[in-house]
């Protein structure tokens, strides 16, 4: 098993103890970004992502040189007018930066697809407000179908391309909320298996060094597929058709059904249209 | 290159409009949405086609022209805009702090001119057609429609001059709309109007100005000498008429505006820009199949047989067909 | 290659309501001992040795096999190393557990033992499983999820038996989204319960309760049937109906017989596991006979003969004869105290294809068959379309014959 990245508030001093590990640092100056990565290097880390949380439009923000080797994760509430992003789009395109964009947002859909053809990778975040889930289908049917290439739309990327038949294309890492990628760490250094249990103090450990190993910590074991207390609790989401690339994700445990169910449903079908065509493809491509 | 309307509103009601039918018929508040846009990008260059022509009605009247604008310069696209070139200064200034920064080999404006005695505008639009030369001059080439035969060029190329225009006019000729109403040049009025532009030849000259003959011109109605000197100033001349392809906001798909009205389509419906252009092609063949030219010459034309010369505008035909 | 259900104890730890090794609560070996043990690996050397083409498969089971530790595995790993050197690598392992005591122990062994996957049941309904009604039912359930994520981290995968008991009877569908939700493969095979302690009119089915109950789900199961690989026995009928396989499990193959038999704690060898749990066709002990002696058994040789004797007789002419042989001979003898007879829950395969599997599909069975294999196949040697006996029965309104109360309670 991986050993899971940890996720820190920027810390210097937290930091600096966790040697040779990689790091993902939550940062909310972007000024941060920088010293983050730097702080990581120092302790003989990776940053394994710097995480930008700003209430500013992508548009208000410079992108400034220094990032192009840095991972960054921007969690922005939306993009602002394009015209005010343009300039920025060589950099967005070149540097390794995902956007994150509330999808709760109408026009949040519509600039996701802007980015994506593009080149920039997006990942949609579901929050408290329910998504336009027509809206939402056309660019999840445009991040496995569209026409031209174009950067990932996540989730939808990774769940098509993780899909296979009899798995569950689980796309928490993405949003570092999968106990497999990513532990989550206050200043303290209290571990905790996602960013809501760190809220809510919800720890498995005091320390990091006392998780040598995750499988023998009972509390991780448990917390691995959390979604399995779902069939626990007859939730109804363990009845939706689209379960299997939701896992709850979409609704927020089902808060946002009927729609979510519809949409989890269509989205499962097109992922499997896709998986079978890429394998007549190569199949078609074996027999010649 | 394929012509993309942003919108179908127009500020402005021009006599001769071909437009007219599709706008008339439209919802204003029919615009492109990102989404199309960015179908409409990734259909192009699927189809390996980096060229587009935004248009409308009035393209800068959408709210985010701007923005679709420099989305389609972002995608690598040559952007051309027909535009009447009336903005308000609060768009001129947005558009100006945006969009020079491209060089004209990246975007250029074709602004629709009317002669202000022949086709006076409402106050003030005149002024603010001026404040757009003014800022885009070099991005700029003039057009014209021409919808009656007295028509006058001298203020095309007085603003040629002040606002250091192209040095090139597009010249429409204004085409009957299919099933509709509207001003246009008739057919036997071509000679008319190919006499008079010939007649503007030494300012053409003397400006180094370029005329460049949009569709409908019958070869036939040139003379040697025009022919001759029509070639020796602007280059070799096209006289078919094919599909312009014009895509709707709704992304409804059709040959050209004065055929709108024939074999709609959905852009939906093609896998790429040379799939409709190739449907639209069979249209206008399986017209001429029928009328082989607007102009009675055009049965036994031998530069019609040989494809040297449209016969006029399918658009005609379909108007002698309706009278 | 034997199947041999290995029953090394009969411990559990939980209190499954259809299980059928509760029976043996009374039983005085719970664990196989070790001299036990170390003889069963010495039969298994002498009958490979004697068929250099056989193998065997161990299917460890129970009770809780689980219960009986890591150490205990490793025994058995070291019996076999030392009597079957020439012949251990003829012999694999399986295990159908609970798995609600998997830990990280395990682990080195299972994977010694090359055992990479898992057979177990889970019960999303209150009541049927874990001890305690619904807390243990919870708590049980609990166990097996922490279980499964670690089983799973460390690389193993794992399917389901449900068993259909009368309150899943009205939950079909919601049953089957939740199971095929539940396990990542969708490999779920649903079978019907045969034995219950208790509540029998709460828990028991009939055949023609557990076709419908399969049949409501059968028109989602072949709209998504990609989505779904592992259901069965849906799969299991495409395989053989639309793709020509003869790979039939043991109550269909008409070949037990020859490919099945089970062992106890104490040595005894039986027929088959369920054989064991319910105290029939007993064949002796390891401790005084080999396994080509067993194999000989006159129970086994009045198999063999079961299998001719329905082909010409009550299974005569029944276009199903060649993916149902009449039916586990344990069901018959439980019903009718004689093996000669086929399974009561014939109507459970027959229903199934003739009710839903094929209006639903539009194929008919065995017209597909022969067009698949264009004759070759044997089995198909037969003329198509023939009315069977049954289904003249059924035509008349008669009812096919289900277990209405648990014969073993009777017997009990």
């Amino acid at each position: 098993m991986r050993t899971p990245a940890l996720v820190c508030p920027f810390y210097p001093p937290l930091i600096l103890k966790l040697k040779e590990r990689d790091i993902a640092v939550r940062v909310n100056n972007p000024g941060d970004v920088s010293r983050a990565a730097e702080t990581v290097y120092s302790a003989g880390g990776v940053p394994s992502r710097i995480i930008l949380e700003t209430n500013e439009a992508l548009s208000a923000l410079s992108i400034p040189e220094d990032w192009a080797e840095i991972p960054v994760a921007l969690f922005v509430p939306g993009t602002g007018r394009y015209k005010d992003i343009s300039n920025k789009i060589q950099r967005l395109c070149d540097f390794k930066i995902h956007v994150y964009l509330p999808a709760g947002e109408a026009e949040n859909l519509a600039s996701a697809r802007i980015l994506a053809s593009l080149g920039i990778t997006c990942c949609l975040v579901f929050d408290e407000r329910a998504p336009d889930w027509a809206a939402l289908s056309d660019l999840m049917t445009y991040a496995i179908y569209g026409p031209a290439p174009h950067a990932p739309v996540e989730p939808f990327h990774y769940s098509a391309e993780q899909y296979r038949p009899g798995t569950y294309p689980d796309w928490g890492s993405l949003y570092f909320d999968d106990p497999r990628e990513y532990l989550h760490l206050d200043s303290s250094g209290r571990v905790a298996l996602s960013r809501k249990e760190l809220s809510s103090g919800s720890f498995i450990a005091e320390n990091i060094s006392m998780i040598r190993d995750p499988l023998e910590n009972e509390e991780y074991v448990k917390g691995l597929n959390a979604w399995r207390r779902l069939f626990l609790e007859e939730h109804p989401c363990i009845l939706c058709e689209g379960w299997k690339v939701c896992l709850g994700r979409f609704g927020l445990d089902g808060r946002h059904r009927p729609g979510c169910s519809r949409f989890a449903a269509d989205m499962l079908s097109e992922i499997e249209q896709s998986h079978q065509e890429r394998l007549d493809d190569y199949q078609r491509a074996d027999v010649r | 290159m394929a012509n993309l309307l942003l919108t179908t509103r127009c500020i402005r009601a021009c006599p001769y409009c071909f437009a007219r039918s599709e706008m008339a018929g439209s919802d204003p508040s029919d615009i492109l949405s990102w989404e199309n846009l960015v179908y409409v990008a990734d259909f192009l260059v699927r189809s390996n086609d980096h060229h587009i022509a935004l248009l409308g009605g009035e393209p800068t009247l959408h709210p985010h022209f701007t923005d679709m604008t420099l989305y389609m310069l972002d995608r690598g696209f040559h952007v051309t805009v027909f535009t009447s070139g009336i903005l308000s200064e609060e768009k001129l200034a947005e558009l100006e702090s945006c969009l020079t920064g491209f060089p004209p080999e990246r975007i250029q404006f074709v602004c629709n001119l009317n002669n202000p005695d022949q086709t006076p505008a409402p106050e003030g639009e005149t002024e603010r057609v001026f404040r757009f030369l003014t800022a885009f001059g070099p991005w700029t080439t003039p057009g014209f429609n021409i919808y009656r035969t007295d028509f006058s060029l001298d203020f095309i190329f007085a603003y040629i001059t002040r606002f250091n225009l192209h040095r090139q006019v597009r010249l429409g000729l204004s085409s009957p709309i299919a099933h509709q109403e509207n001003l246009f040049i008739r057919k036997e009025e071509m000679k008319t109007v190919i006499d008079r532009l010939y007649g503007y030849r030494d300012r053409f000259e003397e400006l180094r100005v370029r005329p460049s003959l949009d569709c409908g011109f019958p070869l036939c109605y040139f003379t040697d000498e025009q022919l001759g000197w029509f070639y020796r100033l602007a280059g070799p001349m096209n006289f078919g008429c094919g599909p312009a392809i014009d895509i709707k906001p709704s992304m409804d798909v059709y040959s050209c505006f004065p055929l709108s009205n024939i074999n709609k389509r959905s852009l939906f419906e093609f896998n790429s820009i040379q799939d409709v252009l190739s449907f639209y092609l069979q249209l206008h063949e399986r017209i001429r199949q029928e009328s082989p030219g607007a102009f009675g010459q055009c049965v036994d034309c031998i530069f019609r047989k040989e494809g040297r010369c449209g016969g006029g505008g399918v658009c005609h035909d379909m108007e002698g067909a309706r009278q | 290659m034997k199947t041999i259900i290995f029953k090394a104890t009969d411990l559990c730890n939980s209190n499954c309501i259809y299980c059928h090794a509760v029976r043996k609560e009374d039983a005085s070996i719970k664990i196989m001992p070790l001299d036990v043990l170390e003889q069963f690996f010495i039969r298994a050397d002498e009958f490979l040795r004697k068929d250099p083409e056989e193998t065997l498969k161990i299917i460890w089971h129970g009770g809780e096999p689980l219960m009986l530790g890591p150490d205990y595995f490793y025994r058995a790993l070291e019996f076999k190393r030392r009597h079957c050197r020439e012949t251990g690598g003829r012999i694999s392992f399986d295990m159908q557990s609970n798995l609600t005591l998997f830990s990280r122990e395990y682990v080195d062994v299972l994977r010694e033992m090359n055992i990479q996957s898992f057979g177990t049941s889970f019960e999303l309904l209150p009541g049927i499983r874990g001890r305690g009604g619904k807390e243990g039912s919870d708590r049980y359930n609990r166990q097996f999820i922490e279980a499964l994520s670690l089983l799973e981290e460390e690389g193993f995968s794992w399917g389901i038996i449900y068993v259909v008991t009368k309150p899943a009877l009205k939950e079909h569908l919601l049953l089957f989204r939740a199971l095929t939700n539940f396990v990542p493969t969708a490999s779920v095979m649903f079978n019907p319960v045969t034995f219950y302690r208790e509540r029998p009119d709460e828990i028991a089915i009939t055949a023609e309760e557990f076709v419908d109950f399969l049949g409501a789900i059968f028109p989602e199961w072949w709209r998504h049937r990609d989505r779904y690989p592992g259901v069965d026995p849906f799969k299991s009928l495409v395989e053989n109906i639309m793709e020509g396989s003869d790979s039939l499990i043991c109550v269909d193959s008409g070949r037990c017989a020859d490919t099945h038999l089970s062992v106890t704690p104490d040595g005894t060898i039986w027929q088959c596991g369920r054989s064991s749990d319910w105290g029939l066709m007993r064949y002796g002990s390891i401790l005084d006979h080999s396994l080509p002696e067993i194999m000989n058994h006159p129970g086994k040789e009045l198999l063999r003969k079961r299998t001719a004797r329905l082909r010409e007789g009550e299974c005569g002419g029944c276009r199903f004869w060649d993916i149902c042989h009449g039916g586990c001979p344990l069901d018959a003898l439980a019903e009718n105290g004689s093996v000669m007879h086929k399974s009561p829950w014939c109507w459970a395969k027959k229903g199934l294809i003739e009710n839903y599997f094929e209006p639903v599909t539009g194929l008919r069975y065995p017209c597909v068959r022969s067009t698949l294999c264009a004759g070759r196949n044997r089995i198909c040697a037969k003329p198509a379309g023939a009315d069977t006996i049954q289904n003249n029965a059924r035509e008349k309104g008669e009812k096919t014959p289900g277990l209405k109360t648990s014969p073993f309670k009777e017997a009990l």
